[in-house]
């Protein structure tokens, strides 16, 4: 082999190489992610979720024994609101704030006006700050129920967390392990904290926004989620520990600008230009027929397993099919598994 | 409500068949044709979630032409008096490499129901959890076996049932 071969062979390995370097980058990273996630839930957990949006702050703290056996409470900017746990077929629901929780309730859809006196029985009873009893009103399981039930179920999110999660990995366009010596870290400003010790951060690569092809500034499809948040998986001896998501519309202004001809007018407060902005995604989500997107940070923090759920002793016996997904006869056409 | 005749048999044999056909997606190209027996009576206790448990005859033409990974099968009805609510079926699995494979399990709940099965973890059992025709159906394995349990979508209790048939399943 003459000297020109050999370096020749050389280059072509070392291009190689470098190749399956590229294509492999990130799947290590995805495949932890991905495990993590998958693997959550074998275990009894609790948890605290935190969303704040410009609809205000809401949070969910919970103990989960499995998928049909949880106990679950709402608070609505810092005010405990309303209490729900599930064991197998039954439901016992309480409100600790009447007042609030029938007002937030009722503006999301969450609460409807009763159609039986069972129904009457336990909104009087849930008025009282008592706790009603549904022995076969269950909410179906939230694996199995469609994502629109987030639009009316605060707990479906937080029980579903590791799904979503997972959901977003599929979307990204890459899954990076986070360091702090990072020269480039996927995140610029970072808007989560810095990995614990002995835990690994996973950090989701953000989609780029459609090109421009053949679309007018008018006419180019909505960036999408996966190109709007940025999203933190946190992972500890390959136990999922937290899971953080920032939906920064703001941030993404610069591209709407560019991408979307996007007019912002100057001397607006940061307020008001996410104001804006948001306006501005959800006529292209309403134009186009995609799921809404909201401008919102959620933290979801997995803490250690929590005392086991019981029913709640003194309950009243009702139909709770006011409350959305509850009730033996609220929604027939779900499967209540 | 009450199932009809013809919607109680639906409902039994749909379990018996998924189960019993899993090699169509499990590539068992070593695993032969035999004669799979009953399991012996005993194997569940006479009530379940407080629905009385039937053993039910299974009929030989159920039994597969094809190559199976059962050795050995029970069927069971679930009955609130006469009606039946629920069905079980309990399959011996055969002791194959392809059975102790790790997507084994994942791909036989794939073949029961029409819905993408969902995996659960309960009292420490990985169960799948899936829909067919007015029923609802959960899949688990423990060592050496398969149970398909159907539930009838009208029952109030379906939960219940999955869970003490998880405690009193071998």
């Amino acid at each position: 082999m003459t000297g020109r071969r050999v370096v020749r062979a050389l280059v072509s390995c070392g291009l190689c190489t470098l190749l399956l370097t590229a294509c492999g980058k990130g799947r290590a990273e995805e495949r932890a992610a991905d495990a993590a996630l998958a693997g959550f839930g074998a275990t009894p957990y609790s948890f605290v979720y935190t969303q704040v949006s410009m609809g205000g702050a809401i949070a969910v703290t919970g103990t989960v024994d499995d998928p049909y056996r949880y106990a679950v409470r709402l608070f609505v900017n810092g005010t405990a609101v309303w209490d729900e746990v599930v064991v197998d077929d039954a439901v016992a629901d309480r409100f600790d704030d009447p007042a609030e929780a029938v007002a937030y309730l009722s503006a999301g859809k969450t609460l409807s006006s009763p159609t039986t006196q069972g129904q009457a029985t336990a909104l009087g009873a849930l008025q009282a700050r008592q706790w009603v009893l549904d022995n076969d009103g269950a909410p179906p399981l939230p694996q199995q129920s469609p994502t629109t039930r987030a639009d009316t179920d605060p707990f479906y999110e937080p029980l579903t967390m590791a799904g979503y999660a997972l959901q977003a990995v599929d979307t990204a366009t890459a899954v990076e392990l986070w360091s702090p010596s990072s020269l480039s870290p996927t995140y610029n400003p970072d808007p989560f904290p810095a990995a614990g010790v002995g835990e690994d951060r996973y950090d989701l690569v953000r989609a780029a926004f459609p090109q421009a092809g053949n679309f007018l500034a008018s006419s180019r499809p909505p960036p999408g989620l996966a190109a709007l948040r940025e999203l933190a998986i946190y992972v500890h001896a390959g136990h999922l520990t937290a899971i953080r998501e920032d939906v920064n519309i703001l941030a993404r202004l610069p591209e709407l600008v560019r991408d979307y001809a996007l007019d912002i007018p100057s001397g607006l407060t940061a307020g008001a230009q996410t104001a804006l902005a948001q306006g501005f995604i959800d006529r292209l989500d309403r134009r186009t027929g995609a799921a809404p997107i909201e401008a919102r940070q959620v933290t979801f923090t997995v803490l250690g397993p929590g005392a086991p759920v019981n029913l709640p002793t003194g309950a009243i016996s009702a139909d709770l099919g006011l409350l959305a997904y509850q009730g033996a006869t609220a929604n027939p056409s779900l499967p209540n598994s | 409500m009450r199932l009809g005749r013809g919607r109680r048999i639906a409902l039994a044999g749909l379990a018996v068949v998924a189960a019993l056909a899993t090699s169509c997606s499990t590539g068992a190209g070593s695993v032969s044709v035999h004669a799979i027996a009953p399991l012996p009576p005993g194997v569940l206790p006479p009530t379940v979630a407080g629905l009385t448990v039937v053993d039910e005859p299974l009929n030989p033409a159920l039994y597969p032409t094809r190559p199976s990974f059962v050795d050995a099968v029970a069927f069971f009805s679930l009955r609130l008096d006469r009606l039946a609510e629920a069905t079980l079926q309990l399959d011996q699995l055969r002791n194959l490499p392809v059975v102790r494979k790790s997507s084994f399990e994942e791909e036989v709940a794939d073949d029961v129901g029409v819905t993408t099965p969902v995996a659960l973890h309960l009292d420490g059992v990985p169960v799948w959890v899936s829909s067919g025709l007015d029923q609802q159906l959960w899949v688990w394995f423990k060592p050496g076996y398969l149970a398909v349990l159907a539930v009838r979508t009208g029952y109030p209790f379906p939960r219940s049932v999955l869970r003490a048939a998880l405690a009193a399943t071998p």
